[in-house]
């Protein structure tokens, strides 16, 4: 467990540099829209369109939290490619742990670097939010908040909130999967001298996994779907759909750790 | 403490291919072992079978004992080339790295050899050259206190200075009871720190023999070896 922590850490220290990196990023391009559609430059210098319904700050505020649905998955995408790197990299496997259980800790700290952006930006808009009360008054007096939770609206909100966490973690699974799968297969079959050849074959491959994984997710769909819609409520669906790709997600989960400690191998550099 | 590795039967298969077959091998503690070899005899793929990084062999094998992965990349250091490392890390980012993830590993240690092998420690991998990021490896490798050490070609980019006084120090930072297992193409350089050699030829293990036993027939490591070949030739 000592172990695990320590990789956890040293992971997720590399995988904060992208966190760090976009959200600057974030923030910067945010202002620099803020500014343009605030401003606009003419006759050699800036002048402040009044025309526009918010002010500077709540309008920066809105685009900086608008701009983490571009961030986000750039974020997402770059950990997918980074996780598949480390898995394969000869540096990161010859830590003293099992291969699987560094696998765990691979996906695990990706999964929090996704958590730690979400907070930054969390934190940020909230700091752009309470500048925005302190310089316009107006906008902090016209701010109402309605909380309506009933149970059935908080159990969907918890139900969606669980479904997106088990979908980003999918796919992670499904990434690895087909790398680590595809990997093995090439390795069993003969030498191909060329590289050309050797990534179209593993292309290939991949696409026919692909095609195995919708049909078994069509199969499993026909038979459990089917047979939860005819007992559950939309809500109890919802439910289910979050058990199922709960399952789906420990089942790739055990394929991939099996894959990493018994047929995927790290470079050779 | 059993002795540094042990090797049952192995087999190892990739891409329809045999490359290493009925493999038996065994270091005693405290021998500096050289791994000889033509290219694509197998030897990176034993190293890396030992260390756990080569998957899907046949056959046992144990590192001071532990059979597990886990427990055998505990218990040996093996060279490796940095390309888990962003060009842009500096050598302190990397030796806090090692410190972290092994708890064998001595900072001062690896003061002594960056000082031995200057080496700026705020140098960035992206700033050094090939023979420099191999006196890194050989320096990082150097500094765990392990059973064993696997050294894969460490001294091809090196001058030949700095690789001779390299070979005759490798002698001082290993433990007492450590075994070194090097490859390497120098066979004359690194002969004179030699306890044993072994030779891979024909997908296994063919010849080990010590050194002292080659220099009692009169002949140097490098004439044994350059002999060996010589003699399956004729045959």
């Amino acid at each position: 467990m000592v172990m695990f922590n320590h990789l956890f850490g040293k992971l997720l220290e590399k995988k904060a540099k992208y966190v760090h990196l976009l959200v600057v990023l974030q923030f910067i391009s945010s202002l620099a829209s803020a500014f343009f559609t605030y401003f606009s430059f003419y006759s050699g210098r800036f002048h402040l369109n009044l025309n526009n319904n918010l002010e500077f700050f709540p309008g920066w505020m809105a685009l900086f939290a608008s701009f983490t649905f571009l961030f986000g998955p750039i974020l997402y995408i770059l950990t997918v490619v980074q996780n598949e790197r480390l898995n394969r990299s000869k540096t990161w496997r010859l830590a003293p742990i099992s291969d699987g259980t560094f696998y765990i800790d691979n996906i695990l700290s990706s999964f929090v670097s996704l958590i730690y952006f979400v907070f930054l930006d969390f934190i940020i808009a909230l700091g752009l939010f309470f500048v925005s009360i302190f310089t316009y008054p107006k906008f902090g007096k016209n701010l109402r908040f309605e909380l309506n939770l009933d149970t059935d609206t908080f159990l969907t909100f918890i139900c969606i909130i669980l479904l997106v966490i088990l979908t980003a973690l999918f796919i992670y699974f499904l990434v690895s999967f087909l790398n680590f799968s595809s990997q093995a297969i090439l390795s069993f079959l003969p030498q191909a001298s060329s590289h050309i050849l050797i990534s179209f074959i593993r292309i290939f491959i991949i696409i026919i996994l692909m095609g195995l994984i919708v049909k078994l997710y069509r199969v499993l769909i026909n038979s459990f779907v089917n047979l939860f819609l005819l007992k559950a409520t939309d809500l109890a669906g919802l439910e289910y759909v979050v058990g199922m790709m709960f399952v789906a997600n420990l089942i790739m989960l055990c394929i991939n750790v099996f894959l990493i400690n018994h047929f995927f191998e790290a470079e050779e550099k | 403490m059993g002795n540094p590795l042990e090797i049952t039967d192995l087999v190892y298969k990739k891409n329809q291919k045999k490359i290493i077959t009925d493999l038996n091998l065994t270091l005693k503690p405290g021998k500096i072992v050289a791994l000889l070899g033509e290219n694509g005899a197998g030897k990176t793929t034993l190293m890396r079978i030992i260390s756990g990084v080569a998957k899907n062999y046949r056959g046992t094998v144990k590192v001071a004992s532990f059979a597990k992965e886990a427990d055998r990349k505990a218990h040996l250091s093996f060279t490796d080339g940095l390309t888990g490392f962003a060009n842009s890390t500096k050598i302190n980012d990397i030796v806090k790295f090692y410190q972290i993830l092994y708890h064998d590993f001595s900072l001062k240690q690896f003061e002594q050899l960056r000082k031995f092998m200057n080496l700026d420690s705020d140098m960035r991998l992206s700033e050094m050259s090939k023979g420099m990021k191999e006196k890194l490896v050989i320096a990082l490798t150097f500094s765990r206190k392990t059973d064993l050490y696997l050294l894969d070609e460490p001294f091809s980019g090196i001058d030949a200075m700095a690789r001779k006084k390299i070979i005759k120090s490798i002698i001082l930072w290993k433990q007492e009871k450590s075994t070194i297992l090097v490859s390497d193409h120098f066979v004359n350089e690194i002969a004179a720190v030699l306890d044993e050699v072994v030779i891979i030829k024909n997908k296994t293990v063919c010849m080990h023999k010590s050194t002292e036993a080659i220099r009692a027939d009169n002949q140097s490591v490098e004439e044994f070896y350059e002999s060996f070949y010589q003699r399956e030739e004729d045959e």
